[in-house]
């Protein structure tokens, strides 16, 4: 126990010396993650999207990411302070920020910052120019006004690519990289340098465009102040060693979520928009069209139907058609017959009186009345035409007829036909023509030429100027006395020739006579209306 | 003037009495008088008169055509048709049967001899 008394003081002097040693040295040394736990830690903040910048007010970006869960990791608590590049730079320096995200390696910034081990994104600059400004290599920018960041490593390192190239331009510093642009945008500037990935970004929001200038390629990590006194950036780099490799850790999702749609164009709202409403517009026109086509076909089988239809009404009238043609064409042929029969009944009646000539004269005259009845309807039989017969056919036809029965042979009589138009007459006006010229015929025949060796009849059919139509019958014969009247007279020939000529055929008769005798019968237009 | 000897054939009695009548005043010999066909092929036959004048429509199943070429087939007398369808189509028909003429109903008698005549062997 005394033992234990008498060295116990010396021991805790010495456990009181080791310990304060120890913690002097502690204080020292980068103190290790758990016991830098609960700490808030200065992040520099400045618009550099995709890398880090804030989105709706909240610090976002590819570091962002990658610093926040770091800190999760570690229980550190962040603190984003907002300020231009160079300021931020010129705090991390002084040691006011903790640490300074996309801050590109160089020797020269080694000697003033530390920086962690891994870079977390490589970049370059690249130059930008107005719209209206079209460059294809570094020498179109000769003498040029360039923009740039003032400080920003991208700015010197342009000056001194450019002089390599013995060009020589004016530099136009700005605070920060969206000023470059807007200094383009405002004609400040020719051009400007930026870091690729941020004016990338910025080129959708000012009317610049990328150039393919492209230089210093370039390593981006975080930075720390000199010495890493906080063991931020040994923290970093532990999480980055640890991270699983493979494509599909944090930071792998982190990359393509900030950097991958880079690498593409991205597609503006407005685009997405409209290409919403031609989707939207497109299957409205396929419906569209869906019920236009269906309509069309239910169009299509509805006048398909018609029309099969209407073939069919079409064959049916033809058929009957032809029943009613093949019926009219036998009605023709058995009228014709009839009459042939009572024109044989007649004359076989009459030659059973050989004796009696005025007997076998009346029976001539009659078949002489019936002939035209007679030659219409074999006319119209043979016609293709059953409802017309041809004027110029029909009278020459009967006026030969006429003149070979006749049995008063004492003369040669001639027949002139010239006078004869082609016509087409209905049968309501041939049969009455017909029988108008046997009567005139018939009496020319009789009385015209007696005593004489020969004589001419002439007959014609003309259509007038005012569309009428006049039938003409002239002989050379004796004439008649003058002043015969002949509506006054008699004879049943004559009645006949009143009768049908004006009463019937509603036109007028005129006969004049020396020399010879001639009719004129004019009868109006409307001889060829059908109808059957 | 040789007297010419006819076989008429004609189914409508009036008519055929007529042209018996007309041939009988113009100096023929009415040989026979048929209204079918069947007849009519074997009175031609039989008879053997100079020509056979033929209606077409005839009572009967053969028409005058089928008697007419009935006739010529069997080395008969010539026919001349007399008929009231004296329409294209008879026409065309008629002619395929070997007859002498066609004539349109009523007949011109007159016109008849010269036709017969000129057909007969000297």
């Amino acid at each position: 126990m005394n033992h234990s008394l008498d060295f116990r003081p010396r021991v805790r002097i010495h456990a009181a010396i080791a310990a304060l040693a120890l913690s002097c040295l502690l204080a020292f040394l980068p103190q290790p993650a758990a016991a830098q736990a609960d700490r808030t830690l200065r992040v520099g903040l400045f618009p550099a999207a995709p890398l880090v910048f804030r989105e709706k007010g909240k610090p976002s970006g590819l570091f962002v990411d990658e610093l926040e869960y770091c800190a999760k990791e570690l229980g550190w608590k962040l603190a984003y302070v907002d300020g231009s590049w160079s300021d931020l730079l010129a705090g991390l320096e002084r040691g006011e920020i903790d640490i300074l995200p996309a801050v590109g390696f160089t020797t020269a910034r080694a000697a003033v910052y530390d920086f962690t081990k891994d870079p977390v994104y490589i970049d370059s600059g690249v130059v930008f120019t107005s719209r209206s400004f079209t460059i294809h290599t570094v020498f179109d920018l000769q003498g040029r006004r360039i923009a740039g960041v003032r400080g920003s490593l991208f700015t010197d390192e342009f000056s001194r690519y450019a002089e390599s190239f013995g060009i020589r331009c004016q530099m136009v510093l700005v605070e920060d990289n969206p000023a470059v642009m807007q200094a383009i945008a405002d004609g400040l500037a020719d051009a400007g340098v930026c870091i690729y990935s941020l004016g990338n970004e910025l080129a959708r929001r000012y009317p610049v465009r990328i150039t393919p200038i492209s230089f210093s390629p370039i390593a981006l990590h975080f930075a720390v102040p000199k010495g890493d006194p906080s063991g931020v950036a040994a923290g970093i780099d532990g999480i980055f060693r640890d991270m699983p490799t493979g494509g599909d850790s944090y930071f792998d999702r982190a990359f393509r979520k900030w950097i991958t749609p880079e690498s593409g164009t991205r597609v503006p709202l407005w685009l997405w928009l409209c290409l919403a409403g031609l989707c939207v517009v497109g299957f409205l026109l396929l419906l569209l069209n869906r019920m236009l086509n269906r309509q069309v076909e239910l169009r299509t089988r509805a006048l398909r139907k018609e029309v099969t239809e209407r073939v069919a009404a079409s064959e049916e009238l033809r058929k009957l058609v032809a029943e009613k043609d093949t019926l009219l064409r036998e009605l023709y042929h058995r009228t014709k017959n009839t009459l042939q029969v009572i024109r044989s009944m007649i004359m076989l009646q009459a030659e059973d009186y050989p004796d009696d000539p005025t007997l076998l004269d009346y029976a001539r005259i009659i078949d002489g009345k019936i002939e035209p009845i007679f030659l219409v309807h074999r006319m119209l039989y043979q016609s293709q035409d059953l409802s017309h017969i041809s004027s110029r056919v029909y009278l020459r036809d009967l006026a030969e007829a006429i003149l070979q029965a006749r049995t008063d042979r004492s003369a040669e009589v001639a027949l002139g036909c010239d006078g004869l138009e082609e016509h087409m007459l209905i049968i309501d006006t041939a049969i009455p023509l017909g029988l108008v010229l046997n009567e005139l015929m018939t009496n020319s025949l009789r009385h015209a030429f007696p005593g004489r060796a020969g004589g001419r009849i002439d007959i014609g059919f003309s259509r007038l100027d005012s569309g009428d139509y006049r039938f003409r019958c002239a002989d050379d014969g004796i004439g008649v006395p003058e002043g015969f009247d002949f509506r006054g007279q008699a004879t049943m020939g004559l009645k006949l020739v009143f009768a049908i000529g004006e009463g019937q055929l509603m036109g007028r008769v005129v006969f004049t006579a020396r020399p010879g005798l001639a009719c004129e019968l004019t009868i109006p237009d409307g001889l060829s209306r059908a109808r059957v | 003037m040789r007297t010419l000897a006819a076989l008429v054939v004609e189914d409508e009695a009036i008519i055929a009495l007529y042209l018996k009548r007309q041939l009988t005043v113009e100096g023929w010999e009415v040989a026979g008088m048929a209204s079918t066909g069947d007849e009519a092929v074997r009175l031609a036959l039989e008879l053997k008169p100079d020509v056979v004048l033929m209606d077409i429509s005839l009572s009967g199943a053969m028409d005058g055509i089928e008697a007419a070429r009935g006739i010529r087939a069997a080395g008969g007398p010539p026919v001349v048709f007399c008929t009231s369808y004296d329409d294209a189509d008879t026409r065309d028909r008629a002619a395929g049967a070997g007859a002498l003429a066609f004539l349109s109903k009523p007949v011109d008698v007159k016109a008849l001899r010269g036709m017969v005549e000129g057909a007969l062997p000297v």
